[in-house]
């Protein structure tokens, strides 16, 4: 039994270990992105769709994963996901401000990925904070947006994890997307 | 108005209504059910309004950050190790089928280089990890069931450089059996002949040790070959070792989802775990003998509509719900259809 899936049986026994499990696929995200980037050319386009899919499949490849296993691997995941992209949207700013080039470990190729080159990530940071503040007031909801959007899982991928039916999911996620582009507007 | 979680609770149960509504219909419904409350109307005429924008929640185009969902690890254009993917063909069980060429291969020049094959990979999803597991099962399965001239072929099974399993398969021309038989007007002694054989190939696979559990109209093949139906049988996408109630049942199920229910026997298609044998083929086998002569697989009224008792009686035996009551093995459906063909000659 792997790592990863010896700390998801932790947490489903009800151990906090999540937080080891969050680092262990981030660090997994960051170096299969490396990988695939190592070989491409300038402007070669990463999905984060394929990163965490790819990660899944390495962490996962010799167990049997229960969807409750699949539901905490997305989580994290696609926390992760989501951090490594802030970092990079909060890192691309710096460098528009004048701020001094650091060596930054990661996903500079996601930056440069974006089709506009004036594109300052802004928006994502936007989403990212209007996620945080939806959080605290829609935490269920909160978290559909996060495996929708930073996992690229389907709607009914996110309904058939979090148990709900897709019709609930599609609801949700309307109400949502609704209240995140008003907070984002304002 | 204060935000908090019950407020926003509140905000979306209104929305959804709302939602489903339009113009004066949905401003009275939230003049009457908001009643004094402005501000809750105005915040869900707020939401509304966002609602309305169709525009993307993220404008920066980082690939993948869309709402569109999964992108396929791979697409027409690509190529895989040897192979150049021409274009997708189907999803098939847990993956995706691309017709592609072989590439020329320069150490055996004299080779014939475009060479139609059919390339498969597992689909992306939330089953990814699963989908690639299983085609490395499904390359085993075709392998170790070995050459049959009614089989779909193995060519090669390998990972790409990026990790990413594939398998390639020989290119089966023509269509399904079905099409095949309509298209030609095929009467019902063709028809059945035509099942006979397939009845043996899957004997042949169910002698090798295998279930195939995915048999169905779009997973036999046919085409005329010297004046004779040929059939194929493809797809080992979920196929078992008989007599095996552990792991791989329990795969299998896990990916249920993407076989297809109409053709699937009871004890295949419910909840309890049970061991599969050959029976859930037979039974199987029954929906396409079905729908080779009615047009359609059996619907659940379980009414047929048949000309000759004979047939009747086979497609009852193979349909039973209770498998103990089902022929005992695909050697005595098919015995029961050779013996109909000879009764009519």
């Amino acid at each position: 039994m792997g790592r990863v899936t010896e700390l998801i049986r932790s947490i489903n026994r009800g151990d906090d270990t999540s937080a080891e499990l969050f680092s262990m696929v981030y660090e997994d995200l960051r170096r299969i992105a490396r990988h695939k980037m190592s070989g491409e050319s300038p402007g070669h386009t990463l999905q984060p769709t394929a990163l965490v899919n790819e990660t899944f499949l390495k962490l996962f490849r010799d167990n049997c994963v229960s969807w409750q296993d699949r539901l905490h691997f997305f989580r994290a995941a696609s926390e992760a996901m989501r951090r490594i992209l802030i970092d990079n949207a909060r890192r691309k700013n710096r460098l528009k401000r004048g701020g001094k080039s650091r060596q930054v470990p990661l996903l500079e190729t996601v930056a440069s990925t974006a089709r506009h080159p004036g594109d300052d990530g802004c928006d994502l940071i936007d989403l990212h904070e209007a996620l945080l503040e939806f959080a605290t007031v829609a935490p269920e909801n909160a978290e559909l947006v996060q495996l929708h959007v930073f996992s690229s899982l389907t709607i009914e991928e996110c309904a058939g994890l979090l148990g709900v039916s897709k019709s609930t999911a599609e609801r949700r996620w309307r109400f949502s997307r609704a209240w995140l582009k008003d907070r984002m507007a304002n | 108005m204060q935000s908090n979680e019950s407020n926003v609770k509140r905000e979306e149960g209104l929305f959804a209504l709302a939602c489903q509504l339009k113009g004066s219909a949905q401003y009275e419904f939230l003049r009457n059910s908001c009643g004094s409350n402005q501000c809750l109307r105005r915040r869900v005429e707020q939401l509304l309004a966002a609602d309305a924008d169709r525009g993307k929640l993220v404008d920066s185009e980082f690939p993948g950050l869309t709402e569109v969902g999964f992108k396929q690890p791979v697409s027409s254009g690509d190529q895989i190790a040897n192979y150049q993917l021409l274009r997708q063909v189907c999803h098939q069980g847990m993956g995706i089928v691309f017709l592609a060429h072989r590439k020329r291969d320069r150490r055996h020049p004299g080779r014939a280089n475009a060479a139609s094959v059919a390339v498969k990979v597992p689909a992306y999803g939330i089953n990814f990890a699963n989908c690639a597991r299983h085609l490395e099962l499904e390359s085993r399965i075709i392998s170790s069931i070995g050459d049959h001239p009614n089989l779909v072929q193995l060519i090669e099974f390998g990972y790409t450089d990026g990790g990413l399993p594939f398998l390639v398969m020989e290119w089966i021309t023509g269509t399904s059996l079905l099409e095949q038989c309509d298209q030609r007007g095929l009467g019902l002694s063709a028809r059945m002949a035509a099942l006979a054989d397939v009845c043996v190939t899957v004997e042949h696979v169910h002698r090798a040790g295998y279930i195939h559990c995915d048999i169905k109209p779009a997973n036999i093949m046919a085409s005329m070959c010297g004046g004779r139906l040929k059939t194929t049988l493809i797809d080992f996408g979920i196929a078992q070792p008989l007599g095996n109630r552990g792991v791989q049942h329990a795969l299998a199920r896990g990916c249920r989802a993407a076989g297809t229910l109409t053709y699937m026997s009871p004890e295949q298609a419910g909840d309890k775990a049970v061991d599969l044998d050959v029976r859930s083929d037979v039974y199987a086998l029954g929906c396409v003998m079905h729908e080779l002569i009615h047009g359609q697989p059996p619907g659940k009224s379980k009414t047929f509509s048949i000309s000759d008792p004979v047939l009747d009686k086979i497609l009852r035996t193979a349909l039973a719900q209770n498998r103990t009551r089902r022929f005992v093995g695909v050697g005595e459906l098919r015995q029961a259809i050779e013996d109909w063909l000879e009764q009519k000659e």
